[in-house]
C-alpha cells in the first residue's frame, strides 16, 4: 500500500435492511406490493474494512448478492450506513455526501447512465456541466476524452446508435471527464463481448495509472487480476480476505489444478479420481468429457493420474497441470465449486 | 460570498443544461410535437363546442354563465381555460414525472451522484420538457382563434407576466409531488388523480361559482385557478390590474409551494437513502 493516505478508506461499514413492518394505521390499508409472508432481516454488508490508495485498483469480487453494489451505493452516497463509516476523497459519506459526490465518478451495472437521443457530445457537455466544469476546460475536456476512449468519429451522433462497447466507452469517459479522485465501477464489464471487455479493462488500468482511485466489483476473476492492484473477496457482506491477487493465491495455499480432457467410461474416470473436489463436464458427441481436478499430492505430475487412467481403459485426450491463480484461490477462500475447467471443445 | 456566488452560477449552469436536454430530447420527436398539438384541440375542441351547445341557438343559455362569469364571451372563456389549463397540467406533470421517467431511463442514479443540488435535478429535467407544451399551447390558442374568432384585447406583456408567474407557480405546487416520487415509486398515479381533482376546481370552461362552497375555497389554494383567471383578464377582459393581482398571488404560491417542496424533498430523499429505498437496478 502507498504511504499517501486513501483515497477511500472503510471501517466497519454495516447496511442491514429491517424488514418493513406495517404498524399502526397502516396495517389495515391494502397492501401495494407484494411483501414476503415472514420479512427477513438481510445484513447486505457486514463490518466491511478497506482502504483504496490514489492510483490504485481495489476490485471488490464476490458472487451475486454479496453485497458488491450495495457497498458501491454506499460510497456514492445514494444509501446510509447503519454503522461505520466511509472517507471518499477526505470527506464523510454521511456527513458530507454533496462533497463526496463531487469528488466521485460512477459507473452502475445495468444502468442507461447516459441520454441515448443525446449524441455523444451533449451527453459529456451534459455531466460535464452538472459536475460544474468551467465551460472552457469542458472542451477541453471532452475533445481529450473523445481521443483516449476512442470515440473521435462518433462523438455527434446519437448514443442510440453506438454498439455496446462504445456505449460503455463513452460511460467511463462520462464518468472520468471531471477527473474525479475517485472512480465507483460496478460491474464495467459485465454486459460487453470479450474484445470490448478487453478494451473497456485496459482503459480503466490507464484511468488508475493516472492516479485515480479505483473501487471495481466484479465476479470476473480473470478481469480482477488484469487490472487490480489489490482485490478484497466478500461473501455474504462480509469481507473474507484481502490483499494482492498474488498474495491471496499464496496464501490460500492452491495445489495446481489439473484440466483433463477424457474419453471413454464416465463411471469408471469418477472411480479412479474418486474426488468430489472436481469439475465434472457433460459426455459430448465423441464420448469426451472435461473435467478439472485439484492435484493431490500424489499427482504432482499429471503422468501419475494419468497413467492410472489410461490403465483402466480411459483415453486421455488431452491434460494440462494449470497453477493455481486467483479462481482457485477464489474457491478455496469462498468454498465454491470450480465453475469450468480449462479445456472445453 | 464569491465562493457561494461561482456556486449559485454552477447550479444555474445545470439547471439550463438539463432545461435544454430535456428540449433536445423532445424537439427529436416529431410525432410527440405534432401528436401534442393535434391532442390539445382534441381537449379544446370537445369543450368549446359543449359550450357552444349549451348556450343555445340564441345563446338564451348564457344568462347564467354571464352572471356567474362577467362575460358572456364563453367561447373565449373556454378556450383560454382549456388550454392554459392544459398548458398547466403539462408542467406539473413533466415536474412530477421526470425523476420517474429518469428511473425508467436507466439515468437516475447517474444524476443522482452528481455534484448538482437535488432541487436542480428535480427541476432542471422538466423545465425543458415545459417548453415544447408551452410552444404547443401557443399554436393550440392560433388554430384556436382561426376557428372561432372570438374578441381579444392581447395585452402581451401583462399575458406573458403571467404565464411566467403561473409557471413558477406550478413548479412550486408540483416540486413536493415530485418529492413524494423519489420514495414512492406508485406515486405519479397520486399525481394523476391531483391533476384532475384541480381540473374539476380550476373552472376550465365554467367560473368556479358553480362549485360548492368548500370546493370554490379549495379551488383558490390551486395556481391553475389564478394563472386561467389571470390569463383571461390579460388576453379578453382587459382588466390588466386584476391579472397582475393575479400574478402576484401565483408569485406568492410558487414561493409557499416550492418551500415546501424544497423541505419535503430533503426530507424524502434522506429517509429514502436511509431507508434504502433508492432501488432503480
Amino acid at each position: 500500500m502507498s504511504s499517501q493516505p486513501p483515497a477511500v478508506s472503510v471501517r466497519s461499514l454495516t447496511r442491514v435492511f429491517e424488514p418493513r413492518v406495517r404498524r399502526g394505521l397502516r396495517g389495515l390499508l391494502p397492501r401495494f406490493r407484494a411483501e414476503p409472508a415472514e420479512p427477513k432481516r438481510i445484513v447486505a454488508v457486514n463490518d466491511l474494512d478497506l482502504d483504496i490508495a490514489p492510483g490504485h485498483c481495489f476490485g471488490l469480487l464476490g458472487p451475486n448478492g454479496a453485497g458488491k453494489t450495495t457497498t458501491v451505493k454506499m460510497l456514492a452516497t445514494l444509501l446510509e450506513p447503519t454503522s461505520g463509516s466511509a472517507s471518499v476523497a477526505g470527506f464523510d459519506v454521511t456527513r458530507s455526501p454533496r462533497q463526496v459526490r463531487r469528488n466521485i465518478g460512477v459507473l452502475f451495472a445495468g444502468e442507461r447512465g447516459m441520454y441515448w437521443r443525446l449524441s455523444g457530445r451533449e451527453n459529456l457537455e451534459l455531466f460535464g456541466t452538472l459536475s460544474f466544469m468551467p465551460r472552457e476546460r469542458l472542451a477541453e475536456r471532452i475533445q481529450a476524452a473523445a481521443q483516449q476512449f476512442g470515440l473521435e468519429d462518433r462523438m455527434d451522433e446519437l448514443v442510440e446508435t453506438y454498439s455496446t462497447g462504445m456505449k460503455q466507452r463513452l460511460n467511463l469517459a462520462r464518468a472520468t471527464l471531471h477527473k474525479p479522485p475517485v472512480l465507483l465501477l460496478d460491474e464495467p464489464t459485465a454486459a460487453l463481448d470479450p474484445v470490448a471487455a478487453r478494451e473497456a479493462r485496459h482503459l480503466i488500468r490507464q484511468i488508475a495509472e493516472s492516479g485515480t482511485a479505483i473501487l471495481l466489483t466484479t465476479h470476473n476473476l480473470y478481469e480482477a487480476e488484469q487490472i487490480c492492484d489489490r482485490v478484497g473477496i466478500i461473501q455474504s457482506g462480509s469481507l473474507v480476505a484481502q490483499g494482492r491477487p498474488a498474495d491471496l493465491i499464496r496464501q490460500a495455499g492452491e495445489m495446481p489444478r489439473l484440466d483433463l480432457l477424457l474419453r471413454g467410461d464416465l463411471a469408471v474416470a469418477k472411480a479412479v479420481i474418486g474426488s468430489d473436489d472436481l469439475w465434472w463436464g457433460d459426455v459430448n458427441r465423441d464420448g469426451e468429457f472435461a473435467v478439472a481436478v485439484r492435484a493431490q499430492e500424489g499427482w504432482r505430475s499429471s503422468d501419475a493420474l494419468t497413467s492410472t487412467l489410461v490403465s483402466q481403459g480411459i483415453v486421455v485426450e488431452e491434460a494440462r497441470l494449470r497453477e493455481p491463480d486467483l479462481e482457485d484461490a477464489y474457491i478455496a477462500i469462498t468454498g465454491s465449486r470450480i465453475e469450468r475447467p480449462f479445456i472445453e471443445r | 460570498m464569491n465562493a457561494s456566488a461561482s456556486q449559485i452560477r454552477a447550479e444555474f449552469r445545470a439547471l439550463l443544461a438539463l432545461a435544454r436536454k430535456g428540449w433536445r430530447i423532445d424537439r427529436r420527436q416529431p410525432f410527440f410535437l405534432t401528436s401534442g398539438l393535434l391532442g390539445t384541440m382534441q381537449w379544446v375542441l370537445p369543450i368549446v363546442l359543449a359550450t357552444i351547445a349549451l348556450a343555445g341557438p340564441n345563446e338564451e343559455g348564457l344568462r347564467r354563465f354571464a352572471d356567474l362569469a362577467g362575460t358572456d364571451e364563453y367561447i373565449a372563456y373556454s378556450v383560454i381555460g382549456a388550454i392554459a389549463f392544459l398548458y398547466a397540467g403539462w408542467m406539473l406533470s413533466a415536474l412530477s414525472f421526470d425523476l420517474r421517467l429518469n428511473r425508467n431511463l436507466g439515468t437516475l442514479p447517474t444524476l443522482w451522484t452528481s455534484a448538482v443540488s437535488r432541487v436542480v435535478l428535480t427541476c432542471g429535467g422538466a423545465l425543458g420538457h415545459g417548453l415544447a407544451p408551452a410552444v404547443m399551447a401557443v399554436a393550440a390558442f392560433g388554430v384556436a382563434w382561426t376557428l372561432f374568432r372570438f374578441p381579444l384585447e392581447p395585452n402581451v406583456g401583462p399575458a406573458l407576466a403571467v404565464l411566467v408567474c403561473g409557471a413558477l407557480a406550478m413548479v412550486g405546487l408540483a416540486l413536493p409531488l415530485a418529492a413524494v416520487t423519489v420514495r414512492y415509486r406508485e406515486a405519479h398515479y397520486i399525481v394523476s388523480l391531483f391533476l384532475m381533482t384541480t381540473g374539476i376546481l380550476a373552472g376550465i370552461a365554467y367560473p368556479t361559482a358553480v362549485l360548492p362552497d368548500w370546493a370554490q375555497w379549495a379551488s383558490r389554494l390551486l395556481p391553475p385557478t389564478w394563472l386561467l383567471h389571470a390569463l383571461r383578464e390579460a388576453l379578453v377582459f382587459g382588466d390588466v390590474a386584476d391579472a397582475m393581482r393575479s400574478a402576484g398571488v401565483l408569485l406568492v404560491m410558487a414561493l409557499a409551494y416550492g418551500a415546501a417542496g424544497l423541505v419535503l424533498l430533503r426530507v424524502m430523499d434522506a429517509a429514502a437513502r436511509s431507508k434504502g429505498e433508492l432501488e432503480w437496478t
